[in-house]
């Protein structure tokens, strides 16, 4: 059996989307400890299906925020709260990140269990590295840890080996 | 031409095998297929098949005699196989294989055009008045046109009684044709058993099984209390070789009913969400009928021992659901291009060999392009069972295919949990389909799924208009090649 990370629904062994919510259920085998993918992996990014990079999408109603997991279109609404950590959940000490990148490869993408902030503030988004091992990315540029930096609608962010991109209405 | 099985298919065997090979295949799959070790009502007919083959192949005169024959004749269609594994796992809980079939017309140079026995039925019910009848009009006239001398072309209009405009006939004459449909006005009701029981009677007229014996009807509205009856013409239809196809205009028709009387045929329902797109989507749904490869196919699935086929789906062309709990699986036509695809579900318990037989699965149909009836082309699906746990991405064929399937299924989830009350329930999933479909570059469709999602929790209606755009949109996406 395989139990859907988002919604608890079980499903048989080799089921390819939770019957109930959509979420994608395939993943590599993992282990626990954040992968070292090193500087050479972390400059490339795996890019399955069907994604259409260039193209240009609609912003989302103000207050949320949309995430595309690059690969086969997996999306997430985080709306609610005004900042997210972004990570993947660590099974021993049961700390849950709001965005767990788990279910999507997190561990061997090399995301760490807390491994950024992302704050959706009056003065528009950003995104805080917190000390990850593998870093965090912004348009291809890596981010110093711990600092802070504005993002905008559309822009492409890489957690260690896994890259999504962000959509939010921009104020004016 | 006479359909001949392939026997040696059938045995799973190469035509060069010796009888020892043929008797030992034989055993092999009599232990699949006997009634007494497999349970799937069509195992006997299987099993009867294999007898068949393994008398046949076990006579050196006899299977001289059919080996000349086989030589003969070719194989009108291909099976294709994608699967979501590479291997099944040995473990005692059940697991999911989806199996993408793609079936192919084989490519010749020398292709029959068949003729078109058509007709069209039309809702001329007072709500058609104005722009929706004028653009049907318009749509019949364009259709008209495309016809050739030879085709056979009769119109229906009903309202609350059915009028034969123009009986079956060749279509030699386009003027007098082309009069009978500008005098089509619009009043009274919606009564479709009519309106279907006269157009199945004017293809009966010319029916011929090399033909393409089609109806198209288009409407706006609901029928009541004739639904059932609508069906069992359907059935009938069906079992005449009659296909029939369902164009819904505006918000009112009762998609349910139409997908269900379009499915018992293997043809398709459309929605038409706007009066301008009227010809566009007739005059399409009518040429693609007319460039037909293969029509009235179905497809048997004779499950092994622990394996249960959960769901079907076409996927190419026109996708929509097929109910898997009436066996033979009427999966439609072949079109112009020469492919059809289906997704097939299985849910399997491994038993102790190095494989496992899934399934066999049997097309039948009529190949129009060679000019053959009721063929028939098998294969087996198998899967190698492995003891590692590490399993291979599954091919993009079947992610991407299965990503936009979600897209539906969670709109199907909506709608199920709208119907029993659960709003809530139902917004969310809307909310989740909005999201992802804004992803996949479907901004329309997005911003109607937000909206109804709003809708629904403000006045916990299901919005009609918005469902039936939804559920054919979601529908498109997945045959988007």
């Amino acid at each position: 059996m395989i139990i859907c990370p988002n919604c608890k629904h079980e499903e048989y062994d080799g089921t390819l989307f939770c019957s109930e919510c959509g979420v994608r259920l395939w993943q590599d085998k993992q282990g626990d400890d954040t992968a070292n993918i090193g500087h050479e992996a972390s400059s490339q990014t795996d890019r399955i299906g069907i994604a259409n990079l260039e193209h240009e999408y609609p912003a989302p109603p103000s207050g949320q925020i949309f995430i595309r997991i690059h690969g086969v279109g997996t999306s997430m609404v985080l709306t609610g709260k005004a900042e997210y950590i972004l990570g993947r959940k660590d099974p021993r000490t049961s700390s849950i990140p709001d965005v767990d990148f788990g279910p999507f490869g997190g561990q061997q993408m090399g995301i760490s269990r807390q491994h950024a902030r992302l704050k959706y503030g009056t003065d528009g988004v950003s995104i805080i590295d917190l000390s990850s091992t593998n870093g965090t990315l912004v348009n291809g540029k890596i981010i110093a840890p711990n600092e802070s930096r504005h993002i905008r609608n559309g822009d492409d962010i890489r957690l260690g080996k896994l890259a999504f991109s962000v959509y939010f209405a921009e104020k004016k | 031409m006479q359909s001949l099985p392939d026997y040696y298919a059938c045995l799973n065997v190469p035509r060069s095998a010796s009888s020892d090979e043929i008797r030992q295949a034989f055993r092999k799959m009599a232990r699949r297929f006997h009634p007494d070790a497999n349970t799937d009502p069509h195992a006997a007919e299987e099993f009867k098949l294999i007898s068949a083959a393994h008398e046949t192949l076990t006579d050196p005169p006899r299977r001289a005699e059919y080996d000349t024959r086989l030589l003969a004749f070719d194989i009108p269609f291909s099976i294709e196989a994608v699967y979501s594994r590479n291997s099944l796992r040995a473990m005692s809980d059940p697991q999911v294989v989806y199996c993408l079939l793609n079936i192919k017309t084989i490519a010749r140079a020398k292709r029959i055009t068949p003729p078109l026995n058509l007709c069209l039925v039309i809702d001329r019910s007072t709500s058609m008045q104005g722009a929706r009848l004028d653009h049907t009009k318009s749509a019949a006239r364009q259709i008209i046109e495309g016809l050739n001398e030879n085709d056979f072309f009769s119109i229906v209009t009903f309202s609350d009684r059915a009028e034969v405009i123009l009986p079956s006939q060749s279509c030699e004459n386009k003027p007098l044709i082309l009069s009978k449909v500008n005098a089509i006005q619009a009043s009274g009701g919606t009564e479709i058993l009519e309106g279907l029981m006269a157009g199945l009677l004017e293809l009966q007229e010319n029916i011929n099984p090399k033909s393409i014996n089609h109806l198209t009807l288009l409407t706006d509205g609901r029928t009541y209390g004739d639904e059932e009856n609508c069906l069992l013409l359907g059935t009938l239809a069906e079992s005449d070789g009659i296909v029939i196809s369902g164009l819904g205009i505006g918000d009112e028709w009762n998609d349910v009913f139409l997908d269900q009387l379009t499915a018992t045929t293997g043809g398709e329902s459309l929605y038409i969400h706007s009066i301008e797109k009227v010809e566009d989507l007739m005059v399409k749904q009518v040429r693609g009928i007319g460039g037909t490869m293969a029509q009235r196919l179905r497809l048997q699935v004779t499950c092994d021992t622990d394996v249960k086929l959960r769901s079907a789906f076409r996927i190419y062309p026109e996708a929509h659901p097929i109910a898997v709990d009436d066996q033979p699986l009427r999966i439609g036509s072949i079109p112009p291009i020469g492919i059809s695809s289906i997704l097939l579900e299985f849910v399997v318990k491994t038993g102790n060999d190095s494989r496992q037989n899934i399934a066999r699965v049997s097309i039948m149909g009529d190949i129009l392009n060679m000019g053959r009836i009721e063929e028939k082309v098998s294969a087996d699906l198998t899967q190698p069972i492995s003891n590692s746990a590490k399993a291979e991405p599954p091919p993009l064929a079947i992610l991407q295919t299965m990503d936009k399937l979600t897209l539906y299924r969670l709109q199907e989830k909506a709608w199920a949990a709208a119907e029993g009350g659960k709003v809530r329930e139902a917004a969310q999933h809307l909310e989740v389909l909005a999201s992802r479909l804004l992803t996949s570059g479907e901004r329309d469709l997005a911003q109607t799924t937000v909206e109804a999602a709003s809708r629904l929790g403000n006045t916990h209606q299901i919005p009609s208009d918005a469902k039936k755009r939804i559920k054919y949109g979601t529908r498109a996406i997945i045959s988007k090649l």
